[in-house]
């Protein structure tokens, strides 16, 4: 049930072990990924880049225009694209789709809406998350919108408000602010980002603001009306203005399938899925994957687990056991982790230490003209293990995998630093930071002795 | 509050000290009732189904097929559920009982592995996949890779070492019975097969086997049969040869003690044996097994046809008892019934002798000087030379060979004839 990352991989690999497959949908194949978030996002992303790009360097010249709504015809052709690609695989492997409302009848007994009722020997619980709301903030998809509803838009706003300084606050507000919209974000914790590294919520504080962006943290909306096709909005600290448009992004909420729960399915305290490595349920014989077990939400995350799934669902032993799983925010530059910090790396009980790289050392960043980004590793002193690295460069989303290789293969900082990268890239930072974390980089100076203090 | 019991292998007969899991009844998840078999496995030559001591669900398989589990070993986890609640409706503590059911489990390879739990696990992800599909538990595993890394040999190895007594993997993967290569078929030997290969050896290389052979006029005994046959019939037996032989040969043994007895090296006794435990070796599809007539000396002819006849049964069925095959005294094969002229069995360890019979010829012979139709069967003996002399042996095949060739002077007391 879900035809997201959750599920459909589940469909296909369960279909290439020999299993009958039935997929249900109640709206686009691809999930929210495809159709609301990652896959539109990026899409979004790329022209207001590119028109940044040629703004910034400031010596490519003539009437260079954005016109919206072949922007976001761009953006939907990408999506149905992708979508529709799904859908062609998914009948190539001959698993049935079924679209509509689905809800569970009893441990192998499903009913779709207007089809009717479906028999299977096992389950996949893939129904993902649903936008969360704020109770002063209701989204009507007019002047107030979520993920969904914002990607629907058929008129450039001047002005945006979004609410919520998360990974989806911080990439619409660069997206909005790159194509000239004026835009505020109000979080509510003391920094965008919360939760994450202080150095890169610093960094993403440093991007946002560069591009012109208003940012209150600490900051509520305190009330709000809607008149005339505007907002007008009062926020905790006194402050009022009226905007055109306004974004809520203030997380997720668990979409759990009807039934699911009178089952029995067990929950945890935020009402997400319980499953163990296996991606089994508390129940036998029904499994979830994806978003609907909890955060992280990521796609990837989904994908390797809707592949767990299948196989244990088909008999195999298979367990949903990373080392690590990368993150990416599409700022720009971007910025990407993996692993563990230095903090919870020492509660684990590693000797870890970290050391940081301004991306200064790394001549391609010269050449991308970045004003923000450094690189960080996170290793342990004795056996030099690679532990967590953090980048914010241009082309972070890319160079990540190597780290979570190096992770996952259990590489040590020698391992890095003795493979060639090529130059001049991006990448090339792993080489040079685990040389600096070996005390002995090549394009840096280190003033005093300890290794990695600058 | 759900709960985990952790089913052991119990004491299936006295001097077992470790069975053969055969088959998995149930699978993981799956639920059960108190008293329902879960598990087949294979002890000596019986295979015994074991019950669930709790009624509940299966959260865990600790053995897999094959494997060889030692008396008192965990072989199963299960979680009980409390009287009033049902599994399903118990939010908070199924999550806690997969947990100690972890540890557990975890706890059964520590035991076995000698080795500390180590907190960093470093392990390239297709040694883990690995480890998944093996059941380990890879923070038992000394690396050996570079820096201590785990390898695929690491795992592989600590499976091999410790696994095969401790537990097996968590889901119901069957291992492969047949394994292709290019030019060879690997056939795994399990259950009766391996018992039987295990005992041949045993036999062989602790018993000098000596071999004799005779020739018997069984006319009589044809004829005997013959006019048995239909008052058989008439009560529902299938009368064979095999209860009159079984009749000559309790009566011989009882002349000649020594080859239904036990030698028993170690304190450097014979045991002479008075009772008459008479197996007879029946070949079935899983291998060879041996169910034994009990008190044999004590039943009449018709009795134990259909012993024989409830035993071979049972023995085609995979359903003898433990009871069935255990405390034999003497040993009876039927050697010939394919068509050899004659062949020496592997005595049935630890018995002192065994009796191989053979086909049934009618062929012309000179009797009181007449040449007439006269039927003949081939016996051999095998005995353990450690304590039997071969003129002993000798006397004791000619004793059971006078029986067979006179049959009413064994079967005179026969009161089942009326």
């Amino acid at each position: 049930m879900g035809g997201g990352p959750g599920g459909y991989p589940a469909a296909i690999r369960a279909s290439q072990l020999g299993m009958k497959v039935a997929l249900i949908e109640m709206n686009r194949l691809g999930g929210e990924c495809t159709n609301y978030g990652c896959i539109p996002t990026k899409a979004l992303i790329r022209p207001a880049n590119v028109l940044w790009a040629v703004k910034k360097l400031g010596f490519i010249r003539g009437n260079v225009e954005l016109s919206f709504e072949e922007y976001m015809e761009w953006v939907n052709t990408i999506v149905r694209k992708i979508s529709g690609g799904i859908e062609t695989l998914l009948k190539s492997y001959g698993v049935d789709l079924y679209r509509g409302v689905a809800s569970i009848r009893d441990g192998e007994t499903i009913y779709v809406e207007n089809i009717g009722e479906l028999k299977a020997k096992k389950m996949l619980l893939a129904t993902g998350t649903d936008p969360a709301d704020l109770p002063v903030v209701r989204v009507d998809g007019e002047v107030i919108h979520n993920n969904r509803t914002i990607i629907r838009l058929k008129k450039k706003p001047s002005s945006i408000l979004i609410v919520g300084g998360g990974y989806i606050g911080v990439e619409f507000a660069s997206i909005f602010a790159k194509i000239g919209v004026e835009v505020t974000v109000v979080e509510v914790m003391q920094s965008l980002l919360p939760g994450m590294d202080p150095d890169v919520s610093r960094a993403a504080e440093r991007i946002l603001r560069n591009l012109g962006v208003k940012i209150y943290t600490e900051t509520t909306v305190k009330s709000l009306s809607v008149k005339g096709g505007e907002a007008f909005v009062e926020l905790s600290g006194g402050d009022t203005f009226s905007v055109e448009k306004i974004l809520v992004a203030v997380g997720r909420k668990p979409k759990l399938i009807p039934g699911a729960e009178k089952l029995g399915v067990e929950l945890d305290e935020k009402g997400y899925i319980r499953v163990d490595r296996s991606m089994k349920t508390s129940l036998p014989n029904i499994y979830a994957s994806g978003d609907i077990t909890g955060p992280p939400l990521l796609a990837h995350r989904a994908f390797a687990q809707s592949l767990v799934a299948a196989e244990n669902i088909a008999g195999r032993s298979a367990a949903f056991d990373p080392k690590a799983t990368p993150s990416v925010i599409f700022t720009d530059p971007e910025m990407a982790f993996v692993g563990i910090g230095e903090n919870d790396a020492r509660k684990q009980g590693y000797k870890a230490k970290s050391v940081k790289l301004p991306l200064g050392g790394v001549a391609r960043a010269a050449i991308e003209d970045v004003e923000e980004g450094f690189a960080k590793i996170v290793f342990d002193e004795e056996t030099k293990e690679i532990l967590g690295f953090y980048v914010v460069a241009p082309h972070a989303s890319e160079i990540i995998s190597e780290a979570v290789l190096a992770i996952e293969m259990g590489a040590t900082l020698e391992d890095l630093s003795l493979t060639i990268h090529p130059h001049p890239t991006i990448s090339e930072v792993l080489e040079e930071i685990s040389e600096l974390a070996l005390g002995r980089p090549k394009h840096f100076f280190i003033r005093k002795r300890s290794a990695g203090s600058f | 509050m759900a709960k985990i019991e952790r089913i052991k292998l119990p004491d299936i007969g006295e001097g077992i000290a470790e069975g053969e899991i055969v088959r998995w009844l149930v699978k993981e998840g799956d639920p059960v009732k108190q008293f329902q078999p879960i598990v087949e496995v294979l002890t000596d030559k019986a295979s015994v189904e074991i019950p669930s001591p709790y009624s509940g669900r299966v959260i865990r398989l600790l053995a897999r097929e094959g494997e060889r589990i030692r008396v008192g070993s965990p072989i199963a986890e299960i979680e009980i559920e409390d009287s009033q609640q049902q599994v399903i409706a118990q939010p908070g503590t199924i999550e806690m009982a997969k947990e100690e059911s972890r540890s557990a489990t975890v706890a059964a390879q520590a035991e076995t592995a000698t080795v500390e739990r180590r907190p960093h696990i470093r392990a390239p992800p297709r040694v883990r996949k690995l480890a998944q599909e093996l059941g380990v538990d890879l923070a038992l595993v000394k690396g050996t890779g570079p820096g201590g890394i785990i390898t695929e040999e690491d795992v592989k190895r600590f499976y091999e070492e410790n696994i095969a007594r401790a537990r097996a993997p968590q889901t119901a993967v069957q291992p492969q019975q047949v394994v292709i290569e290019e030019r060879v078929e690997r056939i795994q030997l399990r259950g009766i097969k391996r018992r039987m290969a295990e005992k041949m050896i045993e036999a062989k290389s602790k018993i000098p086997h000596v071999y004799l052979a005779e020739e018997v006029d069984v006319t009589e005994l044809v004829r005997l049969r013959e006019s048995l046959k239909s008052l058989a019939e008439s009560k529902g037996i299938k009368l064979t040869y095999l209860p009159f032989i079984i009749k000559a040969v309790v009566k011989a043994l009882k002349e000649y003690p020594l080859l239904n007895s036990t030698l028993d090296m170690e304190k450097g006794e014979i045991i002479v044996k008075k009772y008459y435990n008479i197996g007879i070796a029946v070949d079935t599809e899983q291998g060879l097994v041996v169910p034994n007539i009990k008190n044999a000396d004590k039943k009449g002819l018709f009795q134990i046809a259909r012993e024989i006849e409830e035993l071979a049964r049972k023995a085609r069925e995979g359903r003898l008892s433990l009871e069935d095959i255990r405390d034999g005294t003497f040993t009876i094969t039927n050697v010939g019934s394919i068509g050899s002229t004659i062949g020496f069995p592997i005595i049935n360890y630890p018995e002192s002798a065994i009796l191989g019979i053979h086909r049934i010829i009618k062929r012309p012979a000179y009797y009181e000087d007449r040449l007439e139709p006269r039927y003949y069967m081939n016996i051999s003996l095998s005995f353990d030379h450690r304590f039997i002399e071969g003129g002993y042996a000798a006397r004791f095949l000619n004793t059971l060979k006078n029986y067979l060739e006179n049959p009413l002077l064994f079967l005179a007391q026969e009161d089942e004839f009326k």
